[in-house]
Order: structure tokens, then sequence, then C-alpha cells
């Protein structure tokens, strides 16, 4: 992020925080459609708490928006280290709600339906890419959420290709284990 | 690069983003709680600075009562003490002025003070002139007029001789300061001969 994007940055939140609703609603509709994708994509397509988490996400950054300080990184990745956070304790407490909750149906009843497996899958996933190292989990997502090559990520990221190469190959790797070692 | 399109990726279909429809009454739903929440801090933010100010200003109020000099300290009425003045008329025997008649002026009695000092000028026994003289003197004091009437007693006191200066019991005020006077005067002359 250049000079001119933490200025511009720097201005939007102390107008927000000098109660400028205006001023919040742009930057909002900026991010929106952004944040959501990524929760969608950290959740593993678990809707119901992927809605639960942008709401708690947005909450937290406009409750906590004054210890956001441009020049240690964006608005975007400030949401996303919020929202990361939050997805994590969604997960946590949904594997406790389920562990706390007794099945209504006995064992002897026929195998889940195609949406629990996919349900299970979509957890699965966000497990996964929650207990990765953020580094494989940014690495993930260039290339699969944000749909960007190894070059275009090498040059955002100021390195070489083969480093954005070699780190991939690990991220998936790490990936793989965990995703397996779930439910098994 | 490895990067390349045609790599088969096991990972592609589990953590390709999926197309999910937008919920706009979520997004508005957000927008609308977080707005509230800007809202309720630029009202304390505001509540916050006229606490401030008010503060001030209470601070402003103490001090200046505190460093202004108090000219008396207000008590409650029922600690003060005041004096209850009560007026009691008390008589008080005031020595009067009045000349008393001495015996020698039983004679001219009805004479003014004017005609007394008259006939005082024109008797011949010394005495009697004397005893004129302080008639007038009487009646002009008891006129108010002084000097007239210090007139008369010197010249009563010039006629009368040494022993008229010995003070009375029935001499009033003017007569016995007239006495003083010259005895004094006398005992001056004698000390400054002497």
């Amino acid at each position: 992020m250049d000079s001119a994007d933490v200025w511009r940055e720097r201005g939007i939140r102390d107008a927000v925080l000098a109660g400028d609703t205006a001023a919040w609603q742009a930057w909002y509709d900026e991010h929106f459609c952004r944040l959501t994708a990524y929760i969608r994509w950290r959740c593993g397509g678990l809707t119901d708490i992927a809605d639960d988490v942008l709401q708690e996400t947005w909450l937290i950054a406009i409750r906590r928006l004054r210890s956001f300080d441009p020049a240690r990184g964006s608005f975007a990745v400030w949401l996303s280290g919020i929202a990361a956070n939050v997805i994590r304790n969604a997960l946590r407490s949904r594997k406790r709600r389920q562990r706390n909750t007794l099945p209504l149906e006995s064992a002897a009843e026929p195998a889940v339906p195609l949406p629990a497996a996919d349900e299970d899958q979509a957890e699965r996933v966000a497990e996964a890419l929650a207990a990765l190292n953020p580094l494989y989990e940014a690495v993930l997502r260039a290339k699969y959420l944000e749909r960007m090559t190894v070059e275009t990520i090498a040059a955002a990221w100021g390195e070489s290709a083969k480093t954005i190469e070699s780190r991939l190959t690990r991220a998936r790797q790490a990936f793989r284990e965990r995703y397996e070692a779930i439910h098994e | 690069m490895s990067d390349a399109p045609d790599e088969p990726d096991d990972l592609e279909s589990i953590l390709a983003p999926r197309s999910v429809a937008d919920s706009p009454a979520l997004r508005e739903s957000i927008r609308v709680q977080t707005e509230r929440v800007i809202r309720r801090r630029r009202a304390v933010q505001r509540l916050t600075r006229l606490g401030a100010l008010a503060a001030l200003l209470m601070i402003g109020i103490g001090l200046g009562r505190e460093l202004r000099p108090e000219p008396h300290h207000e008590f409650p009425p029922d600690l003060v003490y005041r004096p209850q003045v009560v007026v009691v008329p008390v008589v008080v025997p005031v020595p009067v002025s009045e000349p008393s008649p001495s015996p020698s002026i039983e004679k001219n009695e009805s004479a003014s003070a004017p005609q007394a000092e008259m006939l005082a000028e024109q008797a011949e026994d010394r005495s009697e002139s004397a005893r004129l003289y302080r008639v007038a003197g009487d009646g002009y004091l008891l006129a108010q007029d002084y000097r007239n009437a210090a007139r008369c007693y010197r010249l009563f006191l010039a006629r009368a001789g040494e022993p008229a200066l010995q003070p009375e019991a029935q001499d009033n005020w003017l007569l016995t300061s007239l006495k003083n006077a010259a005895f004094q005067e006398k005992f001056n002359v004698g000390k400054t001969d002497g």
C-alpha cells in the first residue's frame, strides 16, 4: 500500500471516528463484497456461520476502528484478520455445540443425505483453513479465491515466483494433511 | 513456472469459491447496525465534550469563589450576637448656671442688668458698686449675654478686691472661671516680682 492509500484510509478512518456516516457507507460498500467472498471461502460454504461471521466482523471492525493503523496494513487486510479470528471462534463454538447435542436419530438410520455430506466437506475445509499457518492460508487464498497466478502473487508481495511456487506447494500439502485428518 | 493452467490441481474443486447469491437484506442490516454504532459514538463524544466543558465551567466558578476575598463571614442570624439596646431614660441632674441671688442683691432685685450696671457706675460706695456689678453680671448671664456678663464680673472683682477672689459655693461657672483667671494672673505677677 503506497503512502497515498495510507493517507486516504487514515482520512476515512478519522472521518468515521468523528461520526461521518457517509464516509463509512462509502468505505463499507468498497469492502463489503471482497470481505463477504473471503468469509464464505474461509467457511468452506457453511452459509449459516458465514453470515454470522460477516455481521460479527463488521461490528467488531466499527467498534475497534480506533485501533486500525493504515501504516501497518490496508483496511482490507485488517478486516480479513478480524474475520479469521471470528471464524476460528465460530468453528470452535460449532464443534462444542455438536459435541453437547445428542442426535435424535439412532445409528441404525440410513446414511446422511447429500446436503449433509456437502456440509461435512465444508466444515472440513473451514477447519483445515483455520488451522493453517497464516502464510499458507494467504497464498491459498490468493490462488484459489482471488484467482491470481503465481507471477501476479509474486509481483504483489514483492517476492520471487519460485518462492511463491514453493510456498504454494507447501500450503497445498499442509491443507491436504489437515483436511484429511479431520473426522478420520 | 509450475502454475500452468493445464497442471492438475486436486484442490481446485475443494477450494474454489462457490457462487452464493448476495443477500441485500443482510448487507443493509449490517450497514444499519454499524451506522448505529457510529451515531452512538458521536453522541457519546458530544456528551463527553459537553461534560468536559461543564466541568471546566464548574472548576472556574469554584476557583473564582475560592480566590475572591470575602468581606465578612456570614453567619446564620440565630448565631450572631446582637446586643439589644434598651433606651432607659435616666434623669441626670444638670447644674444650672442660674446665679443664685446673693443676699446683697435683694435691694435692686427688680432692676435689669443694664440698669444695675448703670447704678454700679454711679454708686459711690465701692462695695455697693461691686455688689451691683455682680447683679448686672448675673442679669447678663441669665440673658446669655456672656460678653457683658464677663465684663461686669471683672468690674465686680476689681471693685470687691482680693477677698472676692475666694471661690464660693454659689458662684456660677463664668464667675468661677474669671476668679481663677484673676487668681492665676495675680499669682504670676507675684512670682515675676519675687
